[in-house]
């Protein structure tokens, strides 16, 4: 399989096997270039700006100069490609909009920036898939997010990378007054290395934010995720969950942190650990910082095995030490989160009993 | 007469070193509900257990059958495969939803057409989105593993006091609960304490009484029960204990 499109349709089919269904809406960027894109075209009428990053600076410079690059620092003429959304003031995108990224070459370094703008009171679902059709290359990427007042805005991204891949990537979000953002990552892949930063900054009063990591280490992976919040807004709330479940000789890494300087704030850290391997490695550092004498900041995190009683009970119900292990994982990689649409809350859900079952 | 589908033949079980139970025979007819009683600490959580196969309950001496299968050396989940289940007394806290563990547990038994009505009867749709038995009440968790039970549709069921920190109402389900599995030919080896479980059941028949992991000959369930209401486990001695 040599040439673009063979390459193009097996990316396709794979997106399709984690539940990204592009055709739908959505684009894949394979290497460096963007090969596939589709909107619907009623919302092209309605606004809503779906393009490739260098074609939205030239085609819409007033847009790009106001939004991009103003949280990260970046050169777009250093950026392979990437996507732009821009949903229109008061639209709600019911669908979700579906994004992949492959690697398709070996040696690639696929340098991505996605800028993504939701005007006031609008609402929309991105959905991003990372995933490698060949080993030994990396992902690089940059994302800005702003989520304007009383807008929402949901981001899943399912990492699925092969073994011999770096991934390194930051994100960054601002949340307006009444501003809804809600993410929910998961990987599931045995990628060498995945390095990972988010921050969000909810610079508005009374918005929200949800941060979900699913996260599964296998082989030799070293994954370090690191996760900061500022709630700058008075009333503002937020709430990092994680669940790390490292197999093998594995190794995760997670900081999650909430800075609180608006008054009654809230904010709240969860953050569980499975080890299921003699060499793998999981590390929590939760941290809560109040410069607000009102704020009410709390964290919770533990790190464990399978219980072994928990495991007996199973066996007496009928399931042998494979299926309880699985049934026990598929429990413990429950976060609760409750945002998802349920045009992909199956795949989602199908990604993680596939978690559940995978071995490292 | 009903055949035997429960045979429990001089066992001798051992915990961390320890005999719980000494050469324990004990027969359940399918269709029969034998109730064992005993004072705490006597061996009748961990004849069950032993029964059920649970790894930490090793049987030094004897044999148990489930109808003529010799099921002695099968691990649990084996044991629960061929037709035993049982309700336990504490179950632990599992990371798994409610739902799921009775999804999981119908889709291994073929019951999922009976998932419902089992739900609505024990009342427990309220619980269906909890991880199971994480801050149940005592009855919820009586409840929830007799759904456990009724969802494995087994041979022998195993109930370990599904009746204990249970309010009336509750104990009057349970029992025409465990009557109904009865009915459809189920044998069961009930540990109970208490005398209203037994008094709301129709479908009783042998009783036997535990002492310091040794197991009584069988006698008529309800009249070992109120004997046993009346005058305790003082009187049982020598030739009453095997």
């Amino acid at each position: 399989m040599t040439n673009e499109s063979d390459k193009l349709r097996e990316a396709m089919t794979k997106a399709r096997e984690i539940g990204l269904e592009v055709e739908k809406g959505g684009a894949v960027i394979l290497n460096e270039n963007l090969l596939y894109k589709k909107l619907a075209r009623d919302l092209e009428k309605m606004g809503v700006i779906y393009s490739e990053i260098h074609e939205a600076a030239r085609e819409y410079p007033d847009l790009f100069d106001k939004y991009a690059f103003k949280m990260l620092k970046g050169d777009v003429n250093k950026i392979d490609s990437g996507i732009f959304l821009y949903i229109p003031k008061g639209l709600t995108v019911k669908e979700p909009i579906f994004n992949c990224f492959v690697l398709g070459n070996k040696k690639v370094v696929q340098k991505v920036y996605n800028l993504v703008v939701l005007e006031d009171g609008s609402r929309a679902i991105g959905v991003s898939g990372c995933f490698t059709l060949v080993n030994e290359a990396v992902h690089s990427s940059l994302e800005e997010t702003y989520v304007g007042t009383g807008a929402s805005y949901t981001r899943i991204m399912i990492h699925n990378w092969l073994p011999s891949v770096g991934v390194s990537a930051i994100s960054s979000v601002e949340v307006g007054e009444k501003g809804n953002y809600q993410d929910l990552y998961i990987n599931y892949s045995e990628a060498k290395s995945i390095s990972f930063n988010t921050m969000i900054y909810q610079k508005g009063s009374d918005s929200t934010s949800r941060a979900d990591q699913i996260v599964s280490g296998t082989g030799f992976s070293s994954l370090k995720y690191s996760t900061e919040v500022f709630l700058i807004g008075d009333r503002s709330s937020s709430q990092l969950i994680s669940r790390l479940l490292a197999r093998g000789k594995s190794s995760i890494a997670t900081k999650a942190r909430i800075v609180a300087s608006g008054k009654l704030t809230k904010g709240h850290i969860e953050c569980k650990g499975l080890t299921l391997g003699d060499g793998a490695e999981i590390s929590t550092v939760p941290e809560l910082r109040s410069l607000s004498n009102d704020a009410e900041l709390t964290h919770e995190a533990s790190i464990g095995k399978i219980k072994r009683e928990e495991l007996e009970y199973l066996e007496s119900k009928g399931f042998y030490e494979e299926e309880a292990v699985s049934l026990l994982i598929r429990g413990f990689l429950e976060t609760g989160f409750s945002d998802l649409p349920s045009t992909i809350k199956a795949s989602v859900e199908s990604v993680l009993d596939k978690l559940s079952k995978a071995k490292g | 007469m009903s055949q035997t589908s429960l045979s429990v033949s001089g066992i001798t079980v051992e915990v961390g070193g320890t005999i719980v139970v000494k050469k324990a025979n004990l027969d359940v007819r399918s269709g029969e509900i034998a109730i064992l009683m005993g004072p705490n600490g006597s061996g009748k959580t961990s004849l069950l257990r032993a029964i059920m196969g649970f790894p930490s309950y090793k049987i030094i001496t004897g044999n148990i059958y489930l109808d003529s299968l010799d099921v002695t050396n099968l691990p649990s989940w084996e044991r629960a495969k061929a037709g035993i289940a049982i309700a336990n007394q504490a179950p632990p806290a599992l990371s798994l939803k409610t739902k799921w563990l009775f999804q999981k547990i119908a889709e291994k038994y073929g019951t999922q057409e009976e998932l419902s009505k089992v739900v609505n009867e024990i009342i427990l749709q309220h619980l269906l989105e909890r991880p199971a038995f994480n801050g149940f009440s005592g009855g919820e968790v009586k409840r929830a593993e007799m759904a456990t039970v009724m969802l494995s549709k087994p041979k022998v069921a195993l109930l370990d006091e599904p009746d204990s920190g249970v309010d009336v109402e509750s104990t009057k389900k349970i029992a025409n609960m465990i009557d109904a599995m009865a009915k459809m030919g189920v044998a069961i080896l009930l540990v109970t304490h208490a005398g209203m479980l037994v008094r709301n059941l129709k479908m009783l028949g042998r009783g036997y009484v535990m002492i310091n992991g040794r197991i009584s000959q069988g006698g008529n369930a309800r009249d070992l029960l109120k004997y046993v209401l009346e005058e305790g486990y003082r009187n049982f001695r020598g030739s009453d204990i095997q």
